[in-house]
């Protein structure tokens, strides 16, 4: 009898076994790896889980951030008056920058013929402390700890003191996942600022580098050209500086240049980035093309739109609408 | 097995998370090569030594949770995860008896 008994009843029953429980859960996560890739219904899901997520986020880095405290609070008197006389020296310098960029921004504004001058892109931000880091070759993305009750959105523009950093993927109701303009998944539409012309730039996969992929061989770009956002794509407003072309590389079998270039934000060191609502209607704003998918899912994480009137300054002369967008970048690249 | 032992259900639950806490943990690019699988590690032990305690849920749940935490597609992990549970537990005995 012993040698007729299967060997595989081994579990005695209690609940569905497990060979059932199996191919339940299988065809669960498949369902969920569908409906996940395929269409944002599963952003109520993800929103929710982020949410739990975040208190064990937060233990996470507890460990670096207490470390931090203790660096700060043992800081010496000396370090902290020197500490305070550069801040100040700078705060000293950047003053002087503000009065030089108001007085240029009210010549730009009459060289155009405007009657005022145009108020920045920027309309507010929010300073985030980065809480999750995550840097692979394959993926790009850090934690910041602001989220749906702080108004952050999908898909908002995310940048530090230097440049653009990326945007928001992911967002929670405390916590949003930014993927960084390194990510290969990434790609920002950009112009050089020398010449005008306008690429892509996507992410390398390594905290240092941007590639351009698509430019032709003979396309004027060189070392040391700063590449500022177009304002294309409905993410980023047009003129913030985004990377420094680092290598221009041309073969002659292939029609492509081979360019990488450096982003300009502090990638891999950041502690503190900044998410920024631009101004509806500001010829600077991102042009709005980011229908489709992007709308699905929540209601309040929806990526910002542009509606209502563009604001234009009237303009005196009947010089009709002037390209305005253009000369836009000049005057946000002082302000960096 | 017919002493009735209590499941260690609260040791189940409390030693995945420390290892999802480890798996989530920022790490220079050096090291992070190295760091081991702990959590598929932790639900495979526990599979195999107490496979009623979490069994199949608890796998399905930590691959959803390193789903979450890694920002992947939902439910790639929790697929990959329930897999090699279902195999740990229906195998356990086999597994058991070998050293």
């Amino acid at each position: 009898v012993a040698f007729g008994t299967p060997t595989r009843r081994s579990l005695p029953a209690r609940g569905a076994s497990p060979g059932f429980r199996f191919t339940l859960y299988a065809i669960v996560s498949i369902t969920l790896m569908f409906l996940d890739q395929r269409s944002g219904w599963l952003e109520n899901a993800r929103y929710a889980l982020q949410g739990a997520a975040y208190p064990i986020q937060l233990a996470v880095d507890s460990p670096s951030a207490a470390w931090g405290w203790l660096q700060e609070s043992f800081e010496t008197r000396e370090r902290l008056r020197a500490e305070n006389q550069r801040l100040a020296a700078r705060q000293r310098e950047l003053e002087m920058r503000v009065l030089q960029f108001e007085a240029l921004e009210r010549e730009n504004a009459e060289l155009r013929g405007l009657e005022a001058a145009l108020p920045a892109v920027a309309d507010r931000w929010v300073v985030a402390e980065v809480v999750n880091v995550e840097l692979n070759s394959l993926r790009q993305r850090v934690l910041v700890n602001r989220g749906t009750r702080n108004g952050v959105f999908k898909a908002q523009a995310v940048l530090d003191d230097r440049g653009l950093l990326g945007q928001t993927t992911h967002v929670g109701p405390w916590s949003a996942e930014v993927i960084l303009v390194t990510d290969p998944e990434h790609a920002v539409p950009v112009q050089i600022e020398r010449t005008g012309l306008r690429t892509i730039a996507v992410g390398a996969g390594t905290s240092g580098a941007l590639a351009l992929p698509y430019l032709p061989s003979n396309a004027d770009i060189k070392r040391g050209d700063l590449l500022i956002t177009s304002g294309l794509g409905g993410v980023f407003p047009a003129g913030y500086p985004v990377a420094r072309v680092a290598e221009v590389r041309r073969d002659a079998v292939q029609p492509l240049a081979q360019v990488r270039a450096t982003p300009l934000a502090k990638i891999d060191s950041s502690r503190e980035v900044m998410l920024v609502w631009f101004r509806e209607g500001h010829p600077a704003a991102p042009v709005n093309v980011a229908e489709g998918e992007l709308q699905a899912g929540r209601e309040d994480i929806q990526p910002q739109r542009t509606k209502g009137k563009p604001l234009t300054p009237r303009i005196e002369s009947g010089a009709g609408s002037a390209p305005l967008p253009q000369g836009e970048r000049g005057k946000k690249e002082e302000k960096q | 097995m017919s002493a009735r032992m209590r499941e260690p259900r609260l040791q189940v639950l409390a030693s995945s998370l420390v290892a999802l806490i480890v798996s989530a943990l920022p790490l220079p690019p050096m090291l992070d090569a190295l760091r081991p699988p702990l959590l598929v590690l932790v639900v495979l032990y526990w599979s195999i030594a107490a496979p009623r305690a979490g069994g199949l849920t608890l796998g399905f749940a930590a691959g959803l949770a390193l789903d979450t935490f890694q920002g992947s597609v939902l439910g790639q992990h929790a697929f990959a995860m329930s897999l090699v549970t279902y195999i740990a537990v229906r195998e356990h005995q086999k597994i058991r008896s070998k050293p």
